[in-house]
């Protein structure tokens, strides 16, 4: 009995001080967490609103909005960048089906809905094959494109040069954008106007 | 086909029952199987030289070149006897180089080469003891590394010795994945046939392959264990997919006469060593080849399925030559 | 001491020799600098715990001795997994998935078990920093040699230009066993041949 006893105190105490050390790394480190978590978000969204070159001839306020909506049955992030009051563009995360998994992509687009740029924020195609969809080469080539053309690699009859021996990789990504564009379609009353359910994510001020 | 025959016919005689490969053989007689096999391979070889030009034949040199030197490295390496004169690297070499699409460049089929002599089969002791067929594992390492130059197919230039313009084509079955009326419209069955298409140095022509395939028959070097049943699973379950729906699937024939079926099914597949030991095994290995080509000719992103269908099956061959194991007459099972 | 430091690294090295560890071997080794991440993680969790471990080795009752190593190891990995996210966020993001799984790594508990355990602290520190250094650069090494051939770079920077048509199979799964296994060989025959 004495020897129970012993066993479930020693336990207890290292369990104890376990918890204790990790509550408090966990508190020391979360806010640190969150900031690079959203940091990282950001980053892609930041680059396709093209904010830093917004940002020169800012004058007043600049804020990037987030909403979350389900979209043919996926969870989808969208992004809208707002410059004193008025919308000037959104970004759209949405993924397609690549290789070896899912590919996410960011989609920059303007208020009329050509796009700005894209960025592919996560993918697990091969290395040095199907991962040559991040190159800026073949990412440019969706710049000024929208809902009016024919976002599909050539084999399948679009106007996109997919990467050679890559095909599949460079459909997932006209799969991806082709579905942010009908997003944007469809959502776009929102975008531009609505107010309702847009969570600030950063703000920026400056005058002159 | 490649080792171990001589054993299993005598023991097949004498109604025997053998254990697992590998087995103890006689130097001299692997010998003369594996140049014989060689020599069945001449028809296909000689074809694919004249529709692909020279190039084809630097492919096919650098290969075995390569292979026979890194058999020897190996074993040098090892300390055992140097025994390339038996063939069997020499052979690997060949069959590697007719896996081979006839543009590549000759660093890829020297790579190749060495890949399946170390990687196929002295990694694993050498001679009987490599559980997978050597040339498709140097075939699909090249294949998983450098995919692009694996399917870029210079159209076939019938000419002795022409220079080759690699004027850059399709195998009928890469077509097949852009639907079965593009496919059936730009290929037709006969020139699959005479060897007339895109595709592998040694795959092309279905004639050629046969007659080495009868030489082998006749030297009894194969039986129609493995081939047959491999090739009808093929056409009987590509061709219940056509009667079901013509129009997205394709004729079991154009199966048949394209991509590297034949030169698998009778030449790779059959391979002693990585194939099981009794007849049943054999029917189930065949048939397991069969359905595994199928399916990823049919559903999967690539357009060819025979070497990984081969290379899987392989390695399910212990399994087969346990479950197929000949029981001996009054054995009682030990759990009973 | 010096020899319970220095016997990680060849004698007694963790994935070599004693081939433990060997999931996050083969899962990370896609890159020299994946190496170096993951290596300098599980040496921290290493030290630590064997540091602790060892410390507590006659407080702990032998019969609760494995929940408790589990428990002091899996703090520590949480700790380091915490601190990475927040401080290396994109070394984080790239070992992400195998920094938990350090709690299940069988280096640890195998020299919780066999030698923190039974040891002093100090000796208990210098064969954690041994082990963790030897396992930090057999992955070093495995993860260039597969870096050079599969990608054509080290630690990032092109090394035969752009003309350059990578081994691929080398950074893709396959070619984790097969470097890993070639390795494993070419020591066993140098081990052979030394001791001859």
């Amino acid at each position: 009995m004495r020897e129970i006893g012993r066993l479930v105190l020693v336990l207890t105490l290292i369990t104890l001080i376990a918890a204790l050390a990790l509550a408090q790394t966990n508190k020391l480190t979360k806010d640190r967490i969150e900031n690079a978590r959203r940091e990282y978000e950001l980053r892609a969204v930041k680059k396709v609103l093209l904010i830093e070159e917004k940002l020169k001839e800012l004058n007043g306020e600049l804020v990037i909005e987030k909403k979350q909506l389900e979209f043919e049955e996926t969870k989808v992030s969208l992004y809208r960048g707002r410059m004193n009051e008025k919308i000037f563009g959104a970004a759209i995360k949405t993924a397609g089906k690549g290789y070896g998994g899912d590919i996410e992509v960011v989609v920059g687009l303007n208020r009329k809905g050509v796009i700005t740029k894209i960025e592919i924020v996560d993918h697990k195609e091969t290395p040095g094959l199907g991962a040559k969809i991040t190159r800026a080469l073949f990412r440019d080539q969706f710049k000024g494109k929208s809902a009016k053309n024919k976002i599909k690699v050539r084999k399948d009859g679009g106007e996109i040069d997919a990467i050679s021996g890559a095909t599949v990789s460079s459909r997932g990504v006209c799969q991806a954008v082709e579905k942010a564009l009908k997003l944007f379609s469809e959502e776009k009353e929102d975008i531009l106007k609505g107010s309702s359910g847009w969570e600030v994510l950063e703000r920026f001020v400056k005058e002159e | 086909m490649q080792k171990g025959n001589l054993q299993k016919r005598k023991l097949n005689n004498q109604k025997l029952i053998v254990s697992a490969p590998p087995h103890i053989r006689d130097g001299l007689t692997v010998r003369r199987i594996m140049w014989e096999v060689v020599l069945a391979l001449g028809p296909t070889t000689l074809l694919g030289i004249y529709i692909f030009g020279w190039r084809a034949l630097t492919i096919i040199l650098t290969s075995t070149a390569t292979a026979i030197l890194t058999e020897a490295a190996i074993q040098k390496f090892c300390k055992k006897k140097v025994a390339v004169a038996d063939g069997s690297a020499a052979l690997t070499g060949l069959l590697l180089a007719l896996n081979l699409p006839p543009g590549v460049p000759l660093w890829l089929a020297g790579i190749g080469g060495a890949m399946a002599i170390g990687l196929g089969k002295q990694v694993f002791g050498g001679l009987g003891n490599n559980p997978f067929n050597p040339a498709l594992v140097g075939r699909v390492v090249l294949l998983i590394s450098w995919p692009n130059l694996m399917t870029t197919w210079p159209k076939p230039t019938p000419g002795l010795f022409r220079s080759v313009d690699v004027v850059t084509g399709a195998t009928p079955l890469g077509l097949l994945k852009e639907g079965a009326a593009v496919a059936t419209s730009q290929v037709s069955l006969w020139d699959a046939f005479w060897g007339n298409i895109g595709g592998c140095i040694g795959e092309v022509s279905a004639l050629a392959l046969l007659i080495g395939a009868i030489f082998l028959f006749w030297r009894k070097h194969i039986s129609w264990h493995i081939p047959i049943p491999f090739i009808a699973t093929v056409v009987l379950v590509s061709g219940i997919f056509w009667l079901l729906n013509p129009a997205k699937y394709v004729h079991p024939l154009f199966h048949l006469l394209t991509g590297g079926l034949i030169l698998g099914a009778f030449f790779m597949a059959t391979d002693m060593v990585t194939s099981p030991v009794t007849r049943k095994g054999q029917i189930i290995f065949a048939v397991g080849c069969g359905l595994i080509t199928v399916a990823i000719r049919l559903f999967s992103k690539s357009p060819e399925g025979v070497s990984f269908a081969i290379l899987m099956m392989n390695g399910a061959t212990p399994l087969i030559d346990r479950w197929t194991r000949l029981r001996k007459f009054g054995e009682v099972s030990v759990n009973a | 001491m010096t020899n319970f430091l220095v016997k990680g690294l060849w004698k007694e090295n963790p994935i070599f020799r004693l081939v433990l560890g060997i999931c996050p071997t083969l899962a990370v080794t896609t890159q020299a600098i994946n190496g170096v991440g993951m290596g300098l993680a599980t040496t921290v969790v290493l030290v630590c715990s064997n540091l602790v471990i060892s410390a507590l080795r006659k407080f702990i009752p032998p019969r609760v001795r494995i929940p408790s190593f589990i428990v002091i190891i899996a703090s520590f990995v949480s700790i380091v997994n915490m601190i990475m996210e927040g401080f290396y966020f994109e070394l984080h993001k790239e070992l992400g998935l195998f920094i938990p799984l350090i709690v299940v790594n069988c280096i640890i508990l195998g020299r919780a078990e066999a030698f923190a355990s039974r040891n002093p602290v100090l000796s208990s520190l210098a064969d954690g920093l041994g082990m963790g250094i030897g396992f930090t650069l057999s992955l070093i090494v495995l993860g260039s040699i597969r870096e050079i051939l599969g990608a054509g770079t080290i630690l990032g920077v092109s090394l035969f230009g752009e003309g350059y048509l990578p081994f691929l199979i080398m950074i893709l799964p396959p070619g984790a066993f097969i470097s890993l296994g070639l390795l494993l060989g070419l020591m066993n025959r140098i081990s052979k041949e030394r001791s001859n």
